[in-house]
């Protein structure tokens, strides 16, 4: 049996869960170059403007030095730009806590300023302050003596909405964060497990339409799975509501994962910032090297995509939806491709899109059409990384993963051939 | 022979009499208590030295025996009823304050940081987050408080504070132990009562989280 199977769709899942959880989306924001990113217009509620210059938040000259003489923070200079996940991360004490809380008021710097859209946080009430930012911390903290839909409401509330439109932002959130409020919005915290809680913490945060959301480690303290998908479901709704994420984490993998660019902090001290394929490939120091494992190989191919691979897109054993398994035969043996195991042809669909794919062998008669012998196939999309693609290559063990577009249309089959002298030009050229 | 003071009619008055005690007691001693126990945990207040030295001085309170405190009270201001319900309000701060303080610091810090960092104002996270939080060790501070009071508002009565111990020292003085239990029974029961009493007006206020 091929190990080629299961999953069409946007998002190319791999049969164990787990792995499936690793197989990135897109992610738009992102660029190896490290371009600026884009603000997002006009999404509802925030204030950001199409083109504008002027960085969401902006700490300048920044300095928080405690009572007993600690500096937390010193002398910080950074922008976080709309549109943008910026992950603040660092060992402990480095002081990324502190940055978060300065950015709220929850801790009042010491020293410099730090602008919200253009004005001085000082001038601001810290609540009205407070209320335009969501936050999300590692305790969750959830009002234990309110339902998930109190809970919910409690910024919307402040910010004095009620009756029909407060139940539907509500409503809203919940939803975005899979959570239908029919089945949901009447339990109380404690009936809910650590993932759905941080899922109502995320959707707390949300009710509110913030400008930007803090988070403090919100996913710290899940297991390794919730914590996935949970960083899955953020990526992909902060791509959807555009919003602009302030992130605060010690796990390096989570930085990567997370952040368009990342704010590395030593000692109360920024270090570097930059787009994680720039902190792997151009590290500042030895510290910024070894803190973002820059001498592990592989870890740079995290932040490659699969389309700067070489694609077969010739010779493929490819057959249409209609047709029978004469063809199949003709294309598997004319075909350039190398099969793992047994022979197998692609199905496409008229408008050229990857339906999946028959074995050679599934029937002797060849004018059987190829249509009930159709088996989902495992694809990647054009925007996965390369990282991903070895790695469901690696775990299926397969030779060649057809490679998607947007729209589902194939584009050709990424090859362990290709990917391998990929990875070897690359290891030359450095 | 004096088994007739010990009329039903009798034992209503001295109950009410100590309950009244109880109440204006009780009544003073808990809002003080709650104002006291919120000053003391604020954060402006916990980091200057007075609201330590209060908090120091309630909980030492607890260590100093109910008739001594009663004694002290007359030494000052001599027998009498107000006498009686100052000494009485005093020994029932004590609970009262702890358990307020200690329920306020036992709301989950999270919860608060929570509570502030999305916006809720001082006010706000106190009324909303830390009482309802706190309630259920308030409460269980109130009625500690008030089965106390209710005990020692017996020997209230030796400072002229009238009430069911009037009956158990008249009886005890006189040997006469149906004076005594017609005394000391209807203040067991009034505790026992008050105790469940509470805990309904607690399970009201708290719902069902």
């Amino acid at each position: 049996m091929t190990a080629v199977e299961k999953t069409t769709g946007e998002i190319r899942i791999v049969e164990r869960t787990d792995a499936a959880e690793v197989v990135s989306e897109e992610r738009p924001a992102l660029s190896s170059s490290g371009a600026d990113v884009a603000p997002v217009p006009g999404h509802d509620g925030g204030k950001v403007r199409d083109g504008e210059e002027t960085p969401l938040i902006r700490f300048v000259g920044v300095e928080k030095r405690y009572d007993n003489g600690v500096v937390a923070v010193r002398n910080l200079d950074l922008e976080v730009r709309r549109g943008e996940i910026l992950v603040l991360i660092g060992p402990s004490g480095c002081g990324k806590t502190t940055t978060l809380r300065m950015t709220n008021r929850l801790v009042e710097p010491t020293e410099g300023t730090i602008l919200f859209d253009g004005e001085d946080i000082s001038g601001f009430d810290p609540e009205e302050l407070r209320r335009r930012m969501g936050y999300v911390i590692q305790g969750i903290g959830l009002f234990p003596h309110m339902s998930v839909f109190e809970n919910v409401a409690v910024v919307p509330r402040l910010k004095g909405m009620k009756g029909a439109p407060l139940r539907d932002t509500v409503e809203r959130s919940l939803a975005l964060v899979g959570l239908p409020a029919e089945e949901y919005a009447r339990k109380w915290p404690r009936e809910l497990s650590g993932g759905q809680q941080q899922r109502v913490g995320v959707a707390r945060a949300l009710a509110g339409d913030p400008e930007v959301i803090l988070m403090d480690e919100p996913f710290g303290s899940l297991d390794p799975l919730t914590r996935e998908s949970l960083q899955d479901e953020l990526l992909k709704l902060q791509q959807a509501l555009g919003k602009t994420v302030l992130f605060v984490t010690h796990d390096i993998a989570e930085a990567m994962k997370m952040g368009n660019r990342i704010a590395v902090l030593r000692a109360g001290e920024l270090v570097q910032v930059g787009d994680p394929l720039s902190l792997l490939t151009a590290p500042a120091d030895s510290f910024v090297h070894d803190f973002v494992g820059a001498s592990n190989p592989l870890s740079k191919f995290a932040f490659m995509k699969v389309e700067r691979v070489r694609l077969l897109t010739q010779g493929l054993p490819t057959v249409r939806i209609g047709e029978t398994f004469a063809e199949v035969r003709k294309a598997v043996t004319s075909t350039s491709l190398i099969f793992a195991r047994n022979p197998f042809a692609y199905v496409l669909d008229y408008a050229g899109r990857l339906l999946g794919f028959v074995d050679a062998g599934a029937s002797r008669d060849p004018s059987m059409r190829v249509g009930p012998f159709l088996r989902r196939a495992t694809s990647v999309s054009r925007n996965a990384t390369i990282h991903d693609a070895l790695l469901i290559m690696v775990t299926l063990g397969i030779l060649n993963v057809p490679v998607l577009g947007e729209d589902g249309s194939f584009l050709g089959v990424l090859t362990f051939r290709n990917l391998n002298s990929y990875i070897w030009e690359q290891g030359e050229a450095s | 022979m004096f088994l007739g003071v010990a009329t039903p009619r009798f034992i209503l008055q001295f109950l009410l009499e100590h309950l009244w005690l109880v109440g204006v007691a009780c009544g003073i001693a808990f809002p003080l208590a709650l104002i006291l126990g919120i000053w003391v945990t604020r954060p402006a207040s916990r980091e200057g030295h007075v609201a330590r030295y209060v908090t120091q001085f309630v909980f030492l309170g607890q260590a100093v025996p109910s008739l001594a405190v009663i004694g002290l009270v007359m030494a000052v201001l001599g027998t009498g009823e107000a006498t009686a319900i100052f000494a009485l309000t005093i020994y029932s701060l004590v609970p009262m304050v702890r358990n307020v303080v200690e329920g306020l610091r036992s709301v989950d810090t999270a919860v608060l940081d929570a509570a502030k960092g999305i916006g809720m104002a001082p006010l706000g996270v106190l009324v909303r987050v830390e009482l309802p939080l706190a309630l259920p060790v308030i409460f269980a501070g109130l009625r500690t408080a008030v089965v106390i009071t209710i005990g020692t508002a017996a020997l209230s009565s030796q400072v002229g504070g009238g009430g069911l111990g009037r009956m158990i020292f008249t009886g005890l003085s006189m040997m006469d132990t149906g004076l005594i239990l017609s005394g000391a029974v209807p203040t067991a029961l009034l505790a026992i009562f008050a105790d469940k009493a509470l805990g309904l007006v607690e399970r009201r206020l708290r719902g069902s989280w």
